[in-house]
Formats: structure tokens, C-alpha cells, sequence
């Protein structure tokens, strides 16, 4: 492999991971907070570039106000979900599982739901970005890769902003380590369980632009994303949100690279040997393996 | 006098934390060892030490001789090790009967085709167990309520029936963990009373409790914790008049007080 | 975990369904009604399988397509490729599946989120080598041509010999799950699913029975497999991704989680209702993922606490009781 062939793959691996960053924090924060294993979020970074795509045929807007529409939007329809569904389920005290399977159930519901709204056909994105590609030493790279890397750091920068900073971002930490207290603290729990499926809502419409612009949008776009997402997730720690965003980038790279050695038709199974590994010998993921390298 | 049960220099650390610090002593067959000391003191984290819930970070473990420090928690119950939970660790949703068949799992052979099947074997074992079974909630004074869901028996009685699902396959060591913990003078006076009877029958038993006149009145030996360390040990009439233990653990108003409602 | 109802009222309900589905074929003879049916029967034994695993032992697995699909394609090669009877293609099924679930042994000390996430690689996994080995299974061509069953002398050939079959097995394992559960083995998974750690004080080896469930769960999932692949007579990779397995997760979800009973109406549901909903044409899907939602709020007991429920307050009214809200009549 060239020293530019290499280059152009790590950015390559660099943007997809970025996404799968996004996609993994939405899975991380729902499953901290709430313990459930959120099966619509892939759908919920589909709703993204879909609204995004729409909002662009109405008006067209420069890249960055898609990006801010499909977050806007994936975080609003993700606080519709769970303020109409989850929240209804848990006031009738069902068990955790029958959460988890009605989130598949919501998967169901928006892929087939948007099959009729927007065709079965996939739509391409507007070509928002200028065609020549920039000069990184004898590599030449997609200006497209770049803003979607630079976008997506930005995003995490304002998310762990958010949390650290904002009253409302603390009362979704100390919800998260401890429910039953954080209430006994005066903290309304059914508002920060919206505000965390909106966090996630936001960051996978967002990753939802990005992964259209790259691709294209279609009703399905999101499940093997979402999976993936999945998976990075796992790798980098289920419930840590560094290791979401590790795991995500990591899984790109890892993805982007392995398509190179390994036969196509094996290039999935590489990331779930990896997913049963990490599960047998670091069931806590990365995030496990710093916390004990202290 | 035989020892039963040998802890040489048990040491247990959680992170940063020492619970367990260089705890060593010898429990003979046949007796009653007490172990108080104040909350914190590392009581139950011996039992759970013994009983193989958690490994020791150093030290060893005998019982009759062998050594047991490396051997799961089931291999222990299987040889004779059984205990109670201090926050009682019932099977709520299985029956009272059930619950203390689960006891009797080690000593049975039977499997998934015996089961589907319907093995003489197996109609054996289960007759088997049911009866010895009824016998143990029999000794606990639960034999009527069998039948019930263990969820649905009020608080002293789940007490005495994790007693029965430790005793029903005739442990040579039960460990008890403040089994007296929400019983009223009378409930632990018959606690005593069942104590004794068990260890009549050949269990030697080591008993955490917070209860002074329990501890004082069923035990034929104590051993104080305090801080994780041995503090003292001896007889009660010993420990009662140990100057450590009084201040460290019993306070000397409080322990008279204790000890003139017990003598 | 013990039914409330007297005895009796069971045994009639079990045989008066018994005797419902022994007329089916005869009351209904279209092959479609037949075939769809004997399906329903197949993914609940299936289901029955999953049940014992998750409501029985604890063990959220999403791994049953996994062994559905070894299943069948072991059947499926045996009896096209090597020109096999059925049974040794049956029993081949149940017991190469057994052994693969061994694979599993590793992750059994996982709990919750993770053991289900590793079960769930373990069906991906599972899924791309039968896709990809297509020296073995055909890949993506599929496995054509699987004949019909047989049990000895006599052919089942046909949908209605078959769907005899496949009612027979599913009442075998219906009864023999019943058995497993009062027994020695039965209380072992309950109690590690109710308290590992009270369970492993009272000398149950976790990991052995842990293990032995997946065991057990696969070799059932397995023959069940078996019988698909002789049902449909073709056999697709894509009939065996990690969404059935999740399918029949929600079988046992709807039916009600430890109620064998009710894994195989959630079985029924599952496999009837998509064509129920095929009149509604492109709003079929959309309609099935609400129904999902809806019958999630059915909570802990799923459709069987319903039919208990509803059943309980016929008993009650039927017997005399009042039912606190009903005059009390003097008869004249």
C-alpha cells in the first residue's frame, strides 16, 4: 500500500467513523439512561437524511443548515417516540425486554412508514461540495471527507460542552448514575429521559446528513448503520461516552482498512468476530481497559 | 477437638479498601463461633470469603483439612459449605418446597432425559428430595406452607426458610448471616432454640449476628472483629469482660444494659 | 411460575385445543391454510425453545435463527446431497445443533445486554457462513429440491402428512418441557434465574446449567429447523438472519415470558398475522409495527396473562362467585 493510497483510506476510515461516532453516542447515552438497547435509532439517523434531503428540495440550503435541520428534526421525532410510546410503556410498568422489542417495533414502523412517504427509491444528495479534491502530501482527498470529519468533531466537541456545562446536561449524568437520587435531587426524570432520546435524536439525524451526503438516503439507509453504530459502541464500552466515540472512529478505520484485505463477502463478519471477542475478553470495551489501566 | 474449619491469614481488598486484614482462626467441629464487630467490620465479607462468593486477595482456607481456597462457591456447598444472606436471597417466584430443593441440587444425579423421560431414577430422586426436603422446613416450623410462593410468606418465616434450604442436605458448616436481623424477642428466642437444635445434629455453625443476647446465649465461642482485624476471641464470658471489645464494638453502658437483659 | 388455575380446567383447555388442530386439516383441506398453519407450529416449536431460555433460565438470547438455520441446512444436505432418510436428517439436525451451541459455552458467564449482543454476533456469524460456504449450502442460490419427510416405512409426502408431523413434534416438546421444568433441571435454571448468586450457595454449578440450557434450546431450535426445511422444500441464507431471530424473541414476548403455552400463540400471532395483514397490501408492515408497540403494553404476561385473565373471570362468575360488582339474585 502507498503512503497516499494510505492517507486517502484513513480519511475515508476517519469520516465513516466519525458517523458511526455520532450514531454510537445516540446508543450510548439511551443506554445508560435507560438500560434499553435502542433498535430505532438507525432509523432515527434515516429520518435525518431524509428530512434534511426535503428541507433542501423546499429551499435549497448551504450544507451546514441540512446539517442543523436533520438534527433539529431527528432529535424532535425522537423526542415524539419516546414521550408517545416508551414513556406510555413505562408508566404501565412493563418489563425492560418489552421495551426493547417495541423499539423494534418503531424500526418497523419509520422504515415502512417512510417507504410511503419518500418511495422505495434511494435519492441522492445535492452535490454541496466543491468537486476538487485537496492535497494532503501526495494524497488526494474529498473535501467532502474533510467537512464531514471537521462536522462531526465539532458535534462531539458540543455534546461533551453540553453535558459538562449546561444544567440540564448534568441532570442527564446524574440521571444516568443514579436514577432513584438524581429525583430525590429534585431532578424531573421524565424531562431528562425526553432531553436524552432527543440528544440521541439530534446526533443521528446529524449523522444521518452526513452518511446521505456520502451515500444516499433511502428508507432502509439506516440499519446497517445502525448496527454497526451498535457495535462500535460495544467496542469502545457499552455506556461510556468516550468509548462510543473511540469505538466509532476506530470501527471506521478498522472497516475502511479490512475492506481493503479481506474478501468482500467476510468484510461484515470482521466486525462481529471482533463484537464477540471484545464481549469474551473485555466485556466493558476500551472503556473497561483504560479504567483499569489507571 | 477437631478443626473444622481453618482460616490462616485471609486478606481481602476492594480497590483501595481493605476489608479482610490478616484475619486468621480455627473453627473446631461442633461448635457455635460467633462473629460480631460493628457494621463495616468485615463480617460478612468473611462468609462470603468462606463460603466462595468472593476470592481471597491472600491467604488460605481449610475444611477438615483440605484446602478449599481455590474452590468455586458451588464446589464448597457441594463438600458441606452452606449458608444465609443477611439481605435474604430467596427464589421469590418458586414455592417454599421448591426453594428448598434447590438445597438438595449437589447431591442429585439426575438430568435433562431423566426428566423428559420419566426415569424410575428419577421418580426415586424426586420423592427423595421432597421428603428430605419437608423433613428440613419440619426442624424450621414451615412444613404447612409448602405449597406457598416463598414471595408471598411474611418476613420471619422467608428468615427461617433460607435456614431450611442451608440445612436440608445436613451441611457440616452453615454459615448465618444476622439471621435474627427483623425478628422480635420471641421469633429470636426460638432462633436460639432452632440454632441449638441444629447444631445438635452435627452442624458447626459460625453466626454473624448484631443481636448481643443471640450471639451471647448460642454461641460457644466469639470471635470480634474490628476494622477488618481480629480483635479479640474467646468465650463469651471472655469477650464480655475483653476491655478492647467493650470499647471498640459494645460501649460499656450499652453492653450492660444488653447483658442484664440476657442474664 | 405455577399456573393459577385448578388442574383440570388445564388438561381440558390443552386437549380441547389438541382436538382443534388434529381437524384442522380436515375441516379446512386448501393446501394454503394447511401449509401456513403447519409453519405456525414449526416456529413454535421454535419458540418453545427460546421460551425455556428466556423465561425459564434468564439467558436473553437472540441466537435461535442461528440454529434454526443449521438446522435445516444440516436436514436439507444430508438428505439432497448424501441421498439420506429424513430421520437421520432429523436427528442430525437436533444434534449438530447441540454441538454448535457449545460454541457458546464461552459467553454464558456475560449477562443481560451483553450475553444478547454476543448471541446476536454469534447469528450474524452463523448467517454469512451459510451464505458464503456455497460449496456446502448453495449460498445464495439456496438449497433446492429438499424432499418430504418420512418416518420409516411411510412417506409423508404432502401437506397434511407433514403438518401431522410437525403438530407431533410440537406437542412431544410441548410435553417435555412441561416435565423438564418440576424437575431437577428445571429448578436449577429457575433458581439461577431467579438468584445466581443464592443458586451457586446451594451447590448448582451456573455455568454448566447456563450452558446446558443453550444446549438443550439449540437441539429443539435445531430439529425445528429440520422440519423447515422438509415443509418449504428450499432453503435461503436469507431465511435465517439475525431478524428471526428477533422474530421469535417476540413470539415469546407477546405470548408471555414463561408460559410455554403462550410462546406458541405468540408463534401463531407472529406467523398468521403478517397474512391476515396481507389484504392492507403496502400499509401491512406499518400496521405490524404498531401492533408490535401495542401488544408490548400488554406487559410481563403477554396475550397468555390476557387469555388467563379473561379466563379466570368466566371461572369466577361461572362458579357463582360475585365478582364484587355484580347484585347478588335470590332465586324465587
Amino acid at each position: 500500500m502507498s503512503g497516499s493510497q494510505f492517507i486517502e483510506l484513513a480519511v475515508g476510515g476517519l469520516a465513516l467513523g466519525c458517523i458511526y461516532s455520532l450514531i454510537a453516542l445516540g446508543f450510548t447515552i439511551i443506554i445508560r439512561a435507560t438500560g434499553v438497547l435502542h433498535f430505532a435509532q438507525g432509523e432515527v439517523v434515516m429520518l435525518g437524511a431524509m428530512f434534511g434531503l426535503t428541507a433542501f428540495r423546499i429551499v435549497p440550503l448551504p450544507f451546514i443548515a441540512l446539517l442543523v435541520v436533520g438534527m433539529l428534526l431527528g432529535g424532535l421525532a425522537a423526542i415524539a417516540i419516546e414521550l408517545g410510546i416508551y414513556r406510555t410503556l413505562r408508566v404501565r410498568r412493563v418489563p425492560l425486554m418489552n421495551i426493547i422489542i417495541a423499539t423494534v417495533g418503531v424500526s418497523i414502523l419509520l422504515q415502512n412508514g417512510s417507504q410511503l412517504v419518500w418511495g422505495s427509491e434511494p435519492m441522492a444528495y445535492p452535490k454541496l461540495f466543491g468537486a476538487e479534491a485537496y492535497a494532503l502530501g501526495p494524497a488526494r482527498v474529498a473535501p467532502q471527507l474533510v467537512w464531514i470529519i471537521v462536522l462531526g468533531v465539532v458535534v462531539m466537541v458540543l455534546l461533551q460542552l453540553f453535558l459538562r456545562l449546561t444544567r440540564t446536561g448534568r441532570a442527564m449524568r446524574a440521571a444516568a448514575q443514579d436514577a432513584d437520587t438524581a429525583q430525590l435531587m429534585g431532578i424531573n426524570l421524565t424531562r431528562t429521559t425526553a432531553y436524552t432520546y432527543g440528544i440521541a435524536g439530534v446526533l443521528g439525524g446529524g449523522a444521518g446528513v452526513l452518511l446521505g451526503s456520502l451515500f444516499y438516503a433511502s428508507f432502509s439507509m439506516g440499519f446497517l448503520p445502525g448496527i454497526k453504530a451498535f457495535v462500535a459502541a460495544t467496542l469502545g464500552g457499552l455506556g461510556s461516552i468516550g468509548g462510543a466515540m473511540v469505538g466509532g472512529i476506530l470501527f471506521g478505520l478498522i472497516e475502511t482498512f479490512a475492506s481493503m484485505l479481506v474478501s468482500t463477502a467476510y468484510k461484515d463478519a470482521v466486525g462481529m468476530i471482533l463484537l464477540i471477542l471484545i464481549l469474551l475478553v473485555w466485556p466493558q470495551g476500551l472503556a473497561g481497559l483504560m479504567q483499569r489501566a489507571r | 477437638m477437631s478443626v473444622l474449619l481453618d482460616l490462616q491469614g485471609l486478606v481481602r481488598r476492594f480497590g483501595g479498601l481493605t476489608a479482610v486484614d490478616n484475619v486468621s482462626t480455627s473453627i473446631n467441629l461442633g461448635e457455635i463461633r460467633g462473629l460480631i464487630g460493628p457494621n463495616g467490620a468485615g463480617k460478612t465479607t468473611i462468609l462470603n470469603l468462606i463460603s466462595g462468593l468472593t476470592p481471597p486477595s491472600a491467604g488460605r482456607m481449610l475444611l477438615a483439612g483440605e484446602d478449599i481456597t481455590g474452590l468455586r462457591a458451588d464446589k464448597r456447598a457441594a463438600l458441606g459449605v452452606r449458608r444465609t444472606f443477611q439481605n435474604l436471597k430467596l427464589f421469590r417466584e418458586l414455592t417454599v418446597l421448591q426453594n428448598v430443593m434447590v438445597g438438595l441440587h449437589a447431591g442429585g444425579r439426575t438430568g435433562v432425559i431423566d426428566a423428559i423421560i420419566g426415569t424410575p431414577r428419577q421418580r426415586r430422586e424426586e420423592r427423595t428430595m421432597t421428603e428430605q426436603s419437608l423433613r428440613a422446613l419440619h426442624t424450621v416450623g414451615l412444613a404447612d406452607k409448602s405449597d406457598r410462593p416463598a414471595a408471598a410468606l411474611a418476613y420471619g418465616h422467608r428468615r427461617l426458610l433460607e435456614i431450611a434450604r442451608a440445612i436440608v442436605a445436613t451441611p457440616s458448616v452453615l454459615l448465618l448471616d444476622e439471621p435474627a436481623a427483623g425478628l422480635n424477642p420471641t421469633e429470636a428466642a426460638s432462633l436460639v432454640d432452632l440454632i441449638r437444635r441444629i447444631n445438635a445434629r452435627g452442624m458447626t455453625i459460625v453466626l454473624i449476628e448484631h443481636q448481643m443476647d443471640v450471639i451471647m446465649s448460642a454461641c460457644s465461642r466469639i470471635t470480634v472483629l474490628n476494622y477488618g482485624k481480629k480483635l479479640a476471641e474467646g468465650t463469651p464470658a471472655e469477650i464480655r469482660a475483653d476491655e478492647r471489645v467493650i470499647e471498640a464494638y459494645l460501649g460499656r453502658a450499652g453492653l450492660e444494659e444488653r447483658i442484664a437483659g440476657h442474664a | 411460575m405455577e399456573s393459577a388455575f385448578p388442574a383440570r380446567y388445564l388438561w381440558i383447555a390443552r386437549a380441547a385445543v389438541l382436538a382443534i388442530f388434529i381437524a384442522i386439516p380436515l375441516v379446512y383441506p386448501q393446501k394454503y391454510v394447511v401449509h401456513i398453519v403447519s409453519l405456525a407450529m414449526i416456529f413454535g416449536v421454535a419458540a418453545l425453545a427460546l421460551q425455556l431460555l428466556v423465561g425459564f433460565a434468564g439467558l436473553l438470547s437472540i441466537g435461535q435463527a442461528a440454529f434454526l438455520g443449521i438446522g435445516a441446512y444440516t436436514s436439507g444436505i444430508l438428505t439432497t446431497t448424501l441421498q439420506m432418510p429424513f430421520e437421520l436428517g432429523f436427528l442430525a439436525a437436533g444434534i449438530v445443533a447441540g454441538v454448535a451451541s457449545l460454541a457458546l459455552v464461552p459467553i454464558t458467564r456475560l449477562t443481560g445486554v451483553y450475553l444478547a449482543v454476543a448471541t446476536l454476533g454469534f447469528t450474524i456469524i452463523v448467517h454469512l457462513v451459510l451464505l458464503n460456504e456455497e460449496w456446502l449450502t448453495g449460498g445464495s442460490f439456496g438449497l433446492l429440491r429438499i424432499p418430504w419427510p418420512s418416518l420409516g416405512p411411510w412417506s409423508l409426502r404432502g401437506e397434511v402428512p407433514t403438518y401431522y408431523l410437525c403438530l407431533g413434534v410440537l406437542v412431544l416438546t410441548f410435553i417435555a418441557l412441561h416435565r423438564v421444568i418440576p424437575s431437577r433441571f428445571g429448578r436449577a435454571l429457575q433458581a439461577i434465574m431467579l438468584d445466581e448468586d443464592a443458586a451457586r450457595a446451594s451447590g448448582v454449578d451456573v455455568t454448566y446449567y447456563k450452558s446446558l440450557a443453550f444446549v438443550v434450546a439449540a437441539v429443539i431450535t435445531g430439529f425445528s429447523g429440520s422440519l423447515f426445511a422438509h415443509h418449504t422444500h428450499y432453503l435461503n441464507p436469507n431465511d435465517f438472519t439475525f431478524w428471526k431471530s428477533i422474530e421469535i424473541l417476540i413470539m415469546v414476548a407477546v405470548g408471555g415470558m414463561g408460559s410455554f403455552a403462550g410462546a406458541v400463540v405468540g408463534a401463531f400471532v407472529m406467523t398468521l398475522l403478517p397474512e391476515y395483514l396481507r389484504a392492507l397490501d403496502q400499509y401491512r408492515m406499518v400496521i405490524f409495527g404498531a401492533l408490535l408497540i401495542v401488544s408490548m403494553g400488554l406487559g410481563h404476561r403477554g396475550l397468555a396473562g390476557l387469555f388467563a385473565h379473561a379466563a379466570r373471570s368466566v371461572l369466577r362468575l361461572r362458579s357463582g362467585e360475585t365478582a364484587g360488582v355484580l347484585p347478588q339474585r335470590s332465586t324465587p
